[in-house]
C-alpha cells in the first residue's frame, strides 16, 4: 500500500515552487491607489511581462502599477517597473531603461514589432495605451503617437500576432468597461450600508482594438476592416492561436459576464466571431461567466488547441476541448477541473507541464476582487491560494495544489501572471502580480521527473520572434505540439521560447517547425535537456546559458 | 336521565358532542354525533358535525362522506355545503371546492362565510379577479373584518395591483395588530418591489410582538436571498430551523443558501434533513441532483432529478438539469428528449435552448443547432439586460425610470405579464407615465 502511494504521489517531489522575491530583491509591490471609494479600477489589475529586453539571455520582469485615485495622499511615486534578472538579484532599471509611465498601468505585451532583433514592450493603461520601442541599447521610446496608436480607452490584455502573415507583427488590445471616478456609482448593500465593489453590469463595455503593422513602423486602426469592432464585451483576457489548425491564427477573448468572443480569421486578417456556434462563448449552462485569464494549449495530445478561461468565484474556471470539426466542447467536470475552482476566483494562468512528464498541466493564480467578501460569503476569502492541476494523461486533472504546498498556499490577491523559465534551468517558474500588495516570484526548484528541450525561433521571412510557428515534436511516448505564443494568462506576456516535457525519453526522433505562412524546417534526433536555437531556413544550434 | 334509553334524544347527543368537540376533543366529539346518527339516522346535524370531527381529526375521506349525507338529506343545508367546499380547497380540490360553495351561497346567500370562502377558492384557483369579486362583496357588508382585508390585499398582490395589496394588508393589520401572517404578508409585497428597507421593518414589527415564529425568520432570509446575501439568509433559516426543527421548508431553504454559497456538502446535509422531513417535494431531489452535479457525481445526480422529475414534471428547471446530466454523460439522445420536456415547458429558458443547440452539434443536425442557439443568443441578452437593471432598482428602489426602462424591456419580448408587473410597480411609486402605459398596454393585450 505504501508502494502504491509512493508510486502514485512520488511526482509531488519533483515540484517544488519557492518564492524568492524577497531573497532575489524582486521588491515590486502594487498600489491600487484606492482610498476606500471603491473605484472599480482598483480591483483589476495587474499585470507582469516576462521578456528578455536586454538580449543577454534571461527573462526580465516588467510590472504594472497603479497611480493615485481621488483622495489618495502617499508619499511614494507611483510608476510601472522593469526589473533585470541579473542572476539570482533583480535590479531595477526602470529609471535608465525609460519605460516607468505613470498611467495607471493594466496590462503588457511583448514582441518585437519592427523585427529589429529586440522586443518591444506595449503597456495597456486605465486611461492612455503606451507603446515603447526597445532600442537596443538597454534603453525604451516612447513611439506610441509615432506608430500610430491611440486607444483611450480602459485596456486591459494585448497581444502580438501576425493575422495575415505578412511577416510583421499586429496588435490586438482588449478593451474593459465606461469607467470614470467622476461617475463612481454606489454598490454593496443597501439595506446593511456595506458598500462593495460594483459588478461589471453596471458599466458600458467597450470595444477592442486591431491595429495593423504596415511594416514601415506604422500601424493602422483595422477594428472595423478587421471586422472585429461587430462584437463589443467586455475585454480582460486574450490569446490568439491557431483553433481551426488552417494556418493563421484566431483570437479568443475572454469577456467579463458577457459573451467571450471567438474571431476566425480568413487568413487575410480579416474576421469573423464564432465564439456561440463554435461553444466558447458560454459554459455548459449557456451562462456568460466572467472571463479573466485565458490560454490555448494541446491539452490531449491529439494535435488541436484546447481553451482554458479562469473565472469567478462560484464559477468554474472552464476547459473547452476541441473536437477537430469546428465545435469546442465545454469538458471542465468531466475533467475533474469543475468543482475545485468553484470557490476561488481565478486570474493568471497558462498550460504549462510543469512535471515534464509530456503532458500539459495548468496553473492558476486566484483572488477575489471585493476586499470585504467574507461580509458576503464567510467561506470566500479576498487574498486566495494558487493552484495547480496536474494533467494526468486521459482528459482529466487533479488539483495537487495541496500535495505540493509550500509557497503555493501562501494566500495574496493574485492577477497578472508571466510564465517562463526565469533560471534557465528546464523547467516553468511563475511571475505573479498581486492587487495591492507584493509580487512573487515563485522559482520551479523540484527536480522533475522528466526531461524536457526547448526552443527559441528566429524568423527570417516571417515575423522576427515566430511568433504563431507551430513546433511537432515526435518521441518514443508520442507526438506533441505547441505554437511560439507569449500572449497568453491575464494582462501579461510570457516566455517567448518553447517548452516541451518529454518524461522518460532522451531524444526527440523529429522535430517539424512549421514557420507562419513560409514553409517548414524539418530536424532529427536532437538530443534532450537543453535549448536549441532555430533559424528559420534550417538553421539548429544549442544554446548555452 | 339515562340517554341510551331515550331514543328521541339524538339533539341532546349532538349537545354532548358539541361539548367535547368545543374543548378540542374531536375524538369524543365523534362519538356523541355518532349515537346522535343512531337515534335519528336523519339528524342532519349530527352529519355535519361528525364530518367536522372527522375533518379535524385529518381523516377527509369520511368528512366528505357525511358532509355529503347531511346535504342529502336536507338540500338546503349552506354549512354543510360550505363545510364540504373547505375540506375540497384543503385538499386542493378546487373545481368542486367552488361548485359547493357556490351552492352554498346560492341557498345562503346572505352568508358572508360563504362569499368568503367562495373567494378564497377561487384564489386558490388562480381565479384572482372572482376571488376578488367575492371578498369584495364581503367588504361591502362588513369592512372591517381584517382576515378578509388580508386575503384581498394578497388577492391583489397575486394581480400586481400592488397599490390596493398594501392598502388592504396595511388596513388589516390596522384592525388586527397581533396576527404574524399579516406582517409576513406586508414583508413579502414590500419585497417583491425590492423595497428592502420596508420589507425589513414589517418583520421587525412582527418580531416584536413573538420572537418564536420561524415563518418570520423564513421571510427575512428570503428578503436577504432575493438579494444575493445568502451568507445572511442562512443565517435567518438557521434561526428557524432552531425554533421549529420539525419544519422541512427551514432545512430546505438553508439548503438553497448554502448551495448558492457553493457549501455543497453542507447543502447536501440541509437538503437530506428536508427530505427526511417531507419526502413529497420535488424541489428538495432537484438541489440535491444539483449538488451532486456541482460534485462531479453524474450517477447520484441522475438518480435525484429522476426522483424530482417524478413529483414536479412541470418543472422546466428540473428537466433542463437532467438532460444537462445526460450530456455530461454524453448520452444525447436522453439529453435531448429531456430538454425538449424541459423548452415545452418553457420556451424562454435560456439553459436550455442553449443545451438544445450544443445537443444538435453533437448528434449532427446543425439547422436544428443553429435554431436554438440564435432563440438562446436573443433570450440571454434580454436576460443580461434585465438583470442589469434589476440590480440597480435594488440599489435605487424608488428610480421610477428604471422600471419603465425594465417594463419596456419586457413589453419589447412580448412578455407582457411581465411588463404589466413593472408598470404597477411604477404607478405605486407614483408614476403618471406608467399609469399611461399601463392603460395602453392593458388594452392593445387585453380588450
Amino acid at each position: 500500500m505504501v508502494l502504491t502511494w509512493l508510486l502514485s504521489n512520488g511526482w509531488t517531489q519533483s515540484l517544488v515552487f519557492k518564492d524568492v522575491a524577497d531573497n532575489q530583491l524582486l521588491n515590486f509591490i502594487h498600489d491600487h491607489g484606492g482610498t476606500g471609494e471603491k473605484y472599480y479600477v482598483e480591483t483589476m489589475g495587474s499585470g507582469v511581462c516576462l521578456f528578455d529586453y536586454d538580449n543577454d539571455g534571461d527573462l526580465d520582469a516588467y510590472f504594472l502599477q497603479g497611480a493615485s485615485l481621488p483622495g489618495w495622499d502617499k508619499e511614494i511615486i507611483l510608476e510601472n517597473k522593469l526589473y533585470r534578472n541579473d542572476g539570482k538579484k533583480w535590479m531595477d532599471v526602470t529609471d535608465e531603461a525609460g519605460v516607468g509611465d505613470k498611467n495607471y498601468g493594466i496590462g503588457c505585451a511583448c514582441a518585437d514589432y519592427d523585427n529589429d532583433g529586440d522586443t518591444d514592450l506595449y503597456v495597456t493603461n486605465y486611461g492612455p495605451d503606451v507603446f515603447y520601442h526597445n532600442d537596443g541599447d538597454g534603453t525604451f521610446t516612447d513611439v506610441t503617437l509615432d506608430v500610430g496608436i491611440d486607444n483611450p480607452h480602459w485596456a486591459s490584455s494585448a497581444a502580438f500576432f501576425d493575422s495575415d502573415n505578412d511577416g510583421w507583427l499586429d496588435l490586438y488590445v482588449t478593451n474593459y468597461v465606461e469607467f470614470s471616478t467622476e461617475n463612481n456609482p454606489w454598490c454593496g448593500e443597501p439595506v446593511q450600508g456595506e458598500r462593495a465593489y460594483c459588478d461589471p453590469d453596471y458599466f458600458e463595455g467597450v470595444e477592442d482594438k486591431f491595429y495593423h503593422n504596415d511594416g514601415q513602423g506604422n500601424f493602422s486602426d483595422w477594428s472595423v476592416r478587421s471586422g472585429i469592432n461587430k462584437a463589443r464585451g467586455k475585454g480582460l483576457g486574450v490569446v490568439p492561436g491557431d483553433i481551426d489548425n488552417d494556418g493563421d491564427m484566431d483570437i479568443y477573448i475572454a469577456n467579463d459576464k458577457v459573451m467571450n468572443l471567438l474571431f476566425i480569421n480568413d487568413g487575410l486578417g480579416h474576421f469573423t466571431e464564432k465564439a456561440l456556434f463554435t461553444g466558447v462563448g458560454f459554459n455548459e449552462n449557456g451562462r456568460a461567466e466572467a472571463g479573466m485569464g485565458v490560454d490555448f494549449g494541446d491539452v490531449n495530445r491529439d494535435g488541436w488547441l484546447d481553451l482554458f478561461v479562469t473565472n469567478f468565484s462560484g464559477e468554474t474556471n472552464t476547459l473547452y476541448l476541441n473536437e477537430k470539426n469546428g465545435f469546442l466542447i465545454d469538458a471542465t467536470f468531466r475533467t475533474g477541473l469543475g468543482y475545485p475552482s468553484i470557490h476561488l476566483l481565478g486570474f493568471g494562468t497558462k498550460f504549462v507541464d510543469l512535471d515534464l512528464d509530456g503532458w500539459l498541466d495548468i496553473f492558476v493564480v486566484n483572488g477575489h476582487v471585493i476586499d470585504n467578501i467574507k461580509l458576503f460569503n464567510r467561506d470566500y476569502q479576498h487574498a486566495q491560494q494558487k493552484q495547480i492541476f496536474i494533467n494526468q494523461g486521459n482528459e482529466t486533472f487533479l488539483d495537487q495544489t495541496k500535495n505540493i504546498g509550500g509557497d503555493l498556499l501562501e494566500p495574496t490577491v493574485g492577477r497578472g501572471a508571466a510564465f517562463g523559465d526565469i533560471d534557465n534551468d528546464g523547467d516553468i517558474d511563475i511571475a505573479i502580480s498581486n492587487n495591492n500588495g507584493k509580487a512573487n516570484l515563485l522559482l520551479n526548484e523540484g527536480k522533475p521527473k522528466g526531461h524536457w528541450i526547448g526552443f527559441k525561433l528566429e524568423g527570417k521571412t516571417c515575423n522576427r520572434e515566430a511568433i504563431g510557428s507551430k513546433l511537432k515534436i515526435t518521441t518514443d511516448s508520442g507526438v506533441q505540439v505547441a505554437w511560439v505564443n507569449p500572449a497568453a494568462s491575464y494582462l501579461s506576456s510570457n516566455d517567448l521560447r518553447v517548452l516541451f516535457g518529454l518524461g522518460p525519453d532522451e531524444m526527440v526522433t523529429s522535430l517539424e517547425v512549421q514557420w507562419p505562412g513560409f514553409g517548414k524546417d524539418l530536424f532529427e534526433n536532437l538530443t534532450c535537456n537543453s535549448y536549441y536555437r532555430i533559424v528559420q531556413g534550417g538553421s539548429l544550434s544549442i544554446i548555452t546559458y | 336521565m339515562s340517554l341510551d334509553k331515550d331514543p328521541s334524544q339524538s339533539d341532546i347527543w349532538v349537545a354532548y358532542g358539541n361539548l367535547y368537540y368545543n374543548q378540542g376533543n374531536s375524538k369524543k366529539a365523534a362519538n356523541g354525533y355518532r349515537q346522535a346518527i343512531e337515534y335519528d339516522s336523519t339528524h342532519v346535524r349530527g352529519f355535519n358535525n361528525l364530518a367536522m370531527a372527522y375533518k379535524d381529526l385529518g381523516n377527509y375521506d369520511e368528512a366528505e362522506t357525511h358532509f355529503l349525507k347531511a346535504i342529502y338529506f336536507d338540500s338546503t343545508y349552506s354549512l354543510a355545503m360550505r363545510n364540504l367546499g373547505d375540506i375540497y380547497l384543503k385538499q386542493h380540490k378546487t373545481e368542486q371546492a367552488i361548485l359547493w360553495l357556490e351552492k352554498a351561497t346560492s341557498a345562503d346567500p346572505q352568508s358572508l362565510y360563504g362569499l368568503y370562502w367562495l373567494g378564497r377558492a377561487h384564489v386558490q384557483n388562480n381565479n384572482i379577479q372572482q376571488g376578488i369579486h367575492y371578498f369584495l362583496e364581503v367588504l361591502a357588508q362588513k369592512p372591517d373584518l381584517p382576515q378578509v382585508n388580508h386575503d384581498l390585499g394578497k388577492a391583489y398582490f397575486a394581480n400586481r395591483n400592488y397599490k390596493k395589496a398594501l392598502e388592504h394588508v396595511q388596513f388589516a393589520l390596522k384592525r388586527n395588530s397581533s396576527m404574524i401572517p399579516y406582517y409576513i404578508t406586508l414583508s413579502h409585497v414590500y419585497d417583491h418591489m425590492q423595497q428592502g428597507k420596508k420589507a425589513f421593518a414589517a418583520l421587525q414589527d412582527a418580531l416584536t410582538i413573538d420572537r418564536s415564529v420561524a415563518e418570520i425568520y423564513i421571510e427575512r432570509g428570503n428578503i436577504h436571498k432575493n438579494s444575493g446575501r445568502f451568507e445572511d439568509a442562512l443565517k435567518e433559516y438557521n434561526l428557524a430551523a432552531l425554533i421549529k426543527p420539525e419544519l422541512w421548508l427551514s432545512h430546505y431553504k438553508s439548503g438553497v443558501a448554502l448551495y448558492y454559497l457553493t457549501r455543497l456538502d453542507e447543502a447536501e446535509t440541509a437538503f437530506l434533513k428536508a427530505e427526511e422531513l417531507h419526502p413529497e417535494s420535488g424541489s428538495t431531489y432537484h438541489f440535491l441532483g444539483m449538488v451532486s452535479l456541482a460534485k462531479e457525481n453524474n450517477k447520484a445526480a441522475e438518480n435525484w432529478l429522476l426522483k424530482a422529475a417524478e413529483l414536479e414534471g412541470t418543472s422546466t428547471d428540473i428537466w433542463f438539469h437532467l438532460g444537462e446530466v445526460q450530456m455530461r454523460a454524453e448520452q444525447w439522445k436522453d439529453a435531448e428528449k429531456s430538454l425538449l420536456k424541459s423548452y415545452d415547458l418553457d420556451s424562454y429558458n435560456a439553459e436550455t435552448l442553449y443545451s438544445l443547440g450544443q445537443v444538435y452539434k453533437q448528434v449532427g443536425k446543425l439547422d436544428r443547432s443553429l435554431e436554438y442557439l440564435y432563440k438562446f443568443k436573443e433570450i440571454s441578452e434580454f436576460e443580461r439586460n434585465t438583470e442589469s437593471l434589476n440590480k440597480k432598482i435594488r440599489l435605487h428602489p424608488n428610480d421610477i425610470t428604471l422600471r419603465l426602462e425594465l417594463a419596456t424591456l419586457y413589453e419589447d419580448q412580448e412578455r407582457i405579464d411581465q411588463a404589466v408587473m413593472i408598470l404597477h410597480q411604477a404607478v405605486y411609486l407614483g408614476s403618471m407615465e406608467a399609469e399611461k402605459k399601463l392603460k395602453t398596454l392593458l388594452e392593445k393585450n387585453h380588450p
